[in-house]
């Protein structure tokens, strides 16, 4: 069973539910992310969407803290139908329709027509990637041996580490789109996905290829901030000001 | 109408832009339409979307993006930013406070008005070119770069150590690529070279810091290269992909 959500978050989603809905009802709400799965953090947003039955556009509204009076970032999406059903018809391969998979095979109901709402989660639980994905990752893989051999070549080490990196991630979205069925579109969701699907044995080599077994708090911690204060530097000889990264605790 | 939409781009969008904005107006009734992203620089691919801004009269704050494949009888992927006077008014005061704040602002920036009856949408853009001097399209690389690092920072927070280093690492490369673009650096160059020029001495040691490089020599990398190697082969093999394909 899944863990019970905030209840302030909840609260908080159901009062955006209610305003939205009273101004453009939809066949059914549904609450996404980490609120729908109970897993919040102090870094949570609230993430809605309406089905619309109308074929329209995609729309997103987001409440900000500023300049809103919302103490929690929320996003609301409204999807018509009918580009749900073309997903569920199609499988999915490119952002759009792997960003869906995510967010509502993990959804919940919040409003309007449950049956619709039950079915269409698991339906989305089920869905699987479409077959196309299997070129993409091969052409992807393709690209990055290229990057590792000419690294190699030149001998510049930050790029034939990052090469090995990268050509051993899209080895493992082909596994796991070949073997398991899971595609991924963000990294976050590979390593999650590797977890998940693959065994022990395997789950360990897929860390040791990437260089991140044993790997603990200290060198999480040491290597954020070095990346944090590289992509500040970055930001500000570019004329953007890094207060845009919002991850004041890696300073 | 009003403002001018760039000569450079071919009549056929130049109509379709018209006949979008004329829609905007009639649906949203907003104070100003602008035309914003490559067209606004008269540059149009025929796969690149049609990017538009209507700042609208109402005081709610809420931020809205469509994203439509057909409108106003255009078939043409188009995006569609709804802004809020509350939002353009915090923005022209005090300039952007975060990723989302920065792309308004950035999409303000470089719009042409091409519906700006009392002038606002010309104010706005005077104000923030104030705010972000140079006329440049480039923030959607920079959200994909931040917003890699704060998945980073979730997994951490959530005890995910190497997830956290495996998304870190690409946030890294993101940034690599944006130096690389504003440099224009050749397709040849090094991260090493390229973060040199634009950072010196002291983004080179973050760089190899931030991939876990200063704990490596150069006979560790050769090494590693093999293993991921001989990983690449077994994992062909059992997916029965021939070895050459991948090595073509």
């Amino acid at each position: 069973m899944a863990p019970t959500p905030n209840n302030a978050l909840l609260n908080r989603t159901r009062f955006i539910v209610d305003k939205e809905w009273r101004s453009r009802p939809s066949l059914v709400a549904f609450i996404t992310g980490s609120v729908a799965t109970g897993e919040v953090s102090s870094r949570s947003d609230i993430d809605i969407i309406f089905v619309v039955r109308e074929p329209t556009c995609v729309s997103y509204r987001y409440y900000m803290p500023e300049p809103t009076s919302t103490s929690v970032r929320t996003e609301v999406g409204r999807i018509p139908l009918p580009l749900l059903e073309q997903v569920l018809r199609r499988g999915y391969a490119d952002e759009i329709s792997t960003g869906l998979k995510e967010q509502l095979r993990k959804a919940r109901v919040l409003k309007g027509d449950s049956q619709l709402g039950e079915d269409l989660i698991l339906r989305f639980q089920k869905l699987k990637p479409r077959q196309s994905l299997l070129g993409q990752y091969l052409s992807r893989s393709q690209q990055a041996l290229g990057r590792l051999r000419e690294a190699l070549r030149t001998g510049d080490a930050a790029d034939a580490i990052s090469g090995c990196d990268e050509f051993s991630s899209r080895l493992w979205r082909l596994l796991l789109v070949a073997r398991h069925k899971v595609g991924v579109q963000k990294t976050k969701h590979e390593i999650r996905a590797a977890r998940s699907s693959l065994d022990e044995d395997t789950f360990g080599q897929y860390l040791s290829s990437l260089r991140l077994g044993g790997i603990t708090k200290d060198d999480a911690r040491r290597i954020l901030q070095s990346a944090h204060q590289l992509i500040s530097i970055v930001l500000q000889r570019i004329g953007i000001h890094a207060k845009i990264i919002g991850s004041g605790e890696f300073e | 109408m009003s403002g001018q939409v760039p000569d450079r781009l071919p009549e056929s969008t130049r109509i379709s832009i018209e006949q979008v904005s004329r829609a905007i107006v009639e649906e949203l009734q907003p104070l100003t339409v602008l035309l914003t992203g490559p067209q606004a620089f008269g540059i149009d691919h025929p796969d690149e979307k049609l990017y538009f801004v209507a700042i609208v009269d109402d005081q709610s704050g809420v931020i809205e993006h469509r994203f439509a494949e057909t409108y106003a009888g255009v078939d043409r992927q188009m995006e569609i930013g709804i802004f809020p006077r509350k939002l353009v008014e915090k923005l022209t005061q005090e300039g952007y406070w975060d990723m989302v704040s920065l792309r308004a602002a950035e999409a303000i920036r470089l719009g042409i008005c091409i519906y700006d009856p009392r002038g606002y949408g010309e104010e706005a853009v005077g104000k923030l070119s104030k705010i972000i001097p140079e006329r440049r399209f480039i923030s959607s690389g920079i959200h994909r770069m931040v917003s890699t690092f704060d998945d980073a920072v979730s997994l951490y927070q959530r005890g995910d150590y190497p997830g956290s280093v495996l998304v870190v690492r690409e946030a890294v490369r993101l940034a690599i690529e944006i130096v690389r673009k504003t440099i224009n650096a050749p397709g040849e160059a090094s991260s090493d070279d390229i973060i040199s020029d634009f950072v010196g001495d002291k983004g080179v040691e973050l760089l190899h810091a931030a991939l876990g490089l200063d704990q490596m020599s150069w006979q560790e990398i050769e090494a590693h290269a093999k293993r991921v190697k001989d990983f690449a082969n077994g994992i062909l093999k059992e997916l029965n992909i021939s070895e050459d394909l991948l090595m073509e």
